[in-house]
């Protein structure tokens, strides 16, 4: 998943991508959705390339929403601004890619996805403290193991370079020698004219700090991870070393990591799904477990495809349709500007792509301007404290943001197309080699009858019937500034619509934006659902409390008891006020709640 | 509060105030025609996304030129002032364009000192307010 990127490094794209329609491209880790389709059946198949990248500048141009303000009726008072940003620790969660598809030039060598195991929150692990010892922090002053996850402390008021106060940012590294110089012996500390800048997060995966609101959810889960780890019980230190087993570290380090993954998990069914699918699609998803899953060998074995020599590939790559289609609809929920905490402005998104080690080194760690009131971001009561400002999300559909489209942080991904994360998306499902829309939803209706859901969600969408759905999208695109555009190539578009923008525009269209559509939804269940039912944690169910998730696991991993006080944790704000409460956060400063 | 004037593309900004400056006919005669000169063009060829887009509030344009031998001091409105000065000392840092990433200038940081970040503040608007940028 290519993320907003606004706080990584830049890509430099020495030629313009190429669309791999023509013949498949070594895409290792990626596959399309239920099967792979015909070549006419694919995204753009009949066009020139040139002519889909011209229409997909008309389109990026279209797409954009420029202004400061959110209307009030652009806002998803269903989805408040943190969801945003759990959506792309998810999307990180479920794929990694080495460099995004529109940057890569022909041959496209370094197309892989890197992460095999989904919602596993290796995004937030890695390899463990073995494969990534930088993310942890050591238990014991001789750091003879490691089971807890870094954080640092916020930037303080003293001045460039100081930190101080509770930890609350990620951890970060300084850099002692600018970037292209041959790095000297430092015989003191003395030496160096300035505090050297904190250049590289310490964290497992440095897409994480693609932006500060980001940065904060990572440090949120890192929190939480630690938090878990307390209630299980640090080891005692003697003589500055620890006196635990090493056997006994590994296993707690295991018991924590799962139960932290399964409090995750079990937000993303009882919480952020529920929020974000269509209402039919959830329930069929919810209730129907793995028996729903659409994208399987029609036989019903449970393997995604019935040969076992192609099963690797169908349970370990990810759908091309969800990473570089249904999943790039979250750019769409950005906002210009946040409020992020008591007593600071509404700060500019922009400035959220800037504040990072990345970008702005000598800036970090992160000041108490950009530490999050997590009131402000989920629906959280706090009575003892002042309002929050809740940030809602803006309603999905396909008009980003004038922050995403800045050509300083944002730059074209093709030589003279438009500048922003919409050409992007819109180029890299061209290169990608994804289903057409109209195509894609013929197949997956037939998997829903062969399937046996009881209801067909499509036959309630007015977007099902292609006339109607052509028909809808050229008046869009006309109300959009489309009506300088010659009528041909908004119908080109109407006809071939890039499946980014087709679940945005189905969000809006179906659904007033407020949750995905009825394919939007399916593309993410499949992926999100699927990796949760085929890949379980130890004591997991699909059903069923919490609670008695994490005493099943406790037991298993011979830890019986050790999550007997944890509470049910059921959505982002309990989690949020669960992490307050056993870190003392209530009070804190700025404001935690 | 909404900006004035939102920039989007700030080089594509930069260059058309060069060639208004080098022709300053050729500047748009009203608000309307300033507002259509930077707005997006989707049926340019090549498109052309957004290049600033005007605040909702704003209802008159005024365009200043002078010769070498004029001094041109543009005063901000007061209230803008005052609400910059009261952000800077109730919230923290001063704005700058994205384009300035990791600017060093003392004061220009979040986590400066009040003092630090009033003195800058006071410096910005020295330069702008005399300031070309030519």
């Amino acid at each position: 998943m290519a993320g907003i990127h606004g706080g990584g490094r830049a890509y430099a794209s020495a030629a313009p991508p190429r669309p791999v329609a023509a013949g498949r491209p070594d895409l290792r880790g990626y596959r399309n959705i239920l099967y792979d389709p015909p070549l006419q059946d694919r995204f753009a198949a009949t066009r020139s390339f040139e002519e889909t990248q011209r229409l997909m500048a008309i389109l990026a141009v279209l797409m954009s929403d420029s202004g400061d303000e959110v209307a009030p009726d652009r806002l998803n008072r269903g989805l408040p601004a943190g969801y945003t940003y759990l959506l792309q620790l998810v999307a990180h969660d479920c794929v990694q890619s080495p460099t995004p598809f529109w940057a890569l030039p022909g041959a496209q060598a370094q197309a892989r996805n890197g992460r095999i195991a989904r919602l596993r929150l290796d995004t937030l692990y890695g390899g463990g403290p073995a494969a990534c010892p930088f993310a942890y922090a050591p238990d014991d002053p001789r750091d003879t193991a490691r089971t807890r996850l870094r954080l640092g402390p916020m930037r303080g008021k003293a001045g460039v370079g100081r930190a101080d106060g509770a930890q609350r940012d990620i951890a970060r590294a300084a850099v002692p020698f600018p970037a292209g110089s041959t790095p000297k012996p430092v015989k003191a500390s003395s030496e160096l004219k300035a505090e050297p800048p904190f250049g590289d997060p310490l964290i497992a995966d440095p897409r994480n700090e693609d932006n500060a609101l980001l940065a904060q959810m990572t440090a949120l889960f890192h929190l939480l991870h630690n938090t878990i780890a307390e209630t299980i019980g640090m080891p005692k230190v003697t003589g500055g070393v620890s006196t635990e087993a090493p056997a006994d570290t590994e296993r707690r380090f295991a018991c924590a990591r799962a139960a932290t993954t399964m409090i995750y998990r079990h937000i993303l069914r009882q919480d952020l799904l529920p929020r974000l699918l269509h209402p039919e699609v959830e329930k069929v998803y919810r209730e129907g477990g793995a028996a729903a899953l659409l994208d399987r060998d029609e036989a019903g074995s449970g393997a995604w495809r019935p040969d076992v020599a192609t099963y690797e590939r169908g349970r370990v790559s990810i759908p091309l349709e969800f990473s570089h289609g249904a999943a790039r609809f979250a750019h769409a929920m950005v906002r210009p500007h946040y409020a992020t905490g008591d007593g600071f402005p509404r700060q500019p998104f922009r400035e959220a792509l800037l504040k990072t080690s990345a970008r702005q080194p000598a800036m970090m760690p992160l000041s108490a301007g950009w530490i999050l009131r997590w009131a402000n971001f989920f629906p959280i009561g706090t009575p003892a404290l002042p309002a929050p400002a809740l940030n809602f999300s803006r309603r999905i559909m396909p008009l980003y943001s004038g922050e995403l489209r800045m050509e300083t942080l944002f730059q074209p991904a093709v030589p003279g197309a438009p500048a922003g994360l919409a050409f992007q998306d819109l180029i890299s499902a061209v290169v990608s080699g994804i289903w057409s829309v109209a195509p894609l939803i013929v197949a997956v209706r037939e998997r829903i009858k062969r399937r046996g859901w009881k209801v067909d969600p499509f036959d309630t969408s007015p977007l099902t019937a292609e006339a109607a759905r052509e028909a809808a999208i050229i008046l869009w695109l006309r109300e959009c500034g489309g009506a300088a555009v010659p009528a041909e190539d908004l119908a080109q578009i109407a006809r071939d619509p890039p499946l980014p923008f087709y679940v945005q525009f189905e969000a809006m269209h179906d659904l007033g934006g407020e949750r995905l559509g009825v394919l939007g939804s399916i593309l993410m269940a499949e992926v999100l659902y699927g990796a949760m039912l085929d890949d379980r944690l130890p004591g997991e169910r699909r059903d069923g409390t919490l609670r008695d998730g994490l005493a099943r696991l406790a037991t298993e991993m011979q830890l019986p008891g050790r999550f007997d006080g944890v509470p049910e944790i059921g959505d982002m704000a309990a989690m949020i006020e669960f992490i307050a409460d056993r870190n003392g956060l209530r009070e804190a400063c700025p404001n935690f709640l | 509060m909404e900006r004035q004037l939102q920039v989007i593309k700030f080089k594509e900004f930069g260059e058309m105030m060069k060639a208004w400056a080098a022709k300053p006919e050729t500047f748009p005669r009203d608000l309307q025609a300033f507002k259509e000169a930077v707005e997006a063009k989707p049926g340019a060829s090549p498109p052309r996304d957004a290049i600033a887009k005007v605040g909702s509030h704003v209802t008159k344009l005024t365009l200043v030129t002078h010769g070498m031998d004029e001094l041109v001091i543009k005063l901000s409105p007061a209230e803008m002032i005052t609400n910059s000065e009261k952000a800077i000392t109730e919230h923290g840092g001063y704005p700058l364009a994205p384009f300035y990433a990791g600017i060093e200038a003392a004061g220009a940081q979040e986590g400066a000192d009040h003092s630090a970040k009033m003195e800058f503040h006071a410096m910005r608007i020295a330069d702008y307010t005399m300031g070309n940028c030519a």
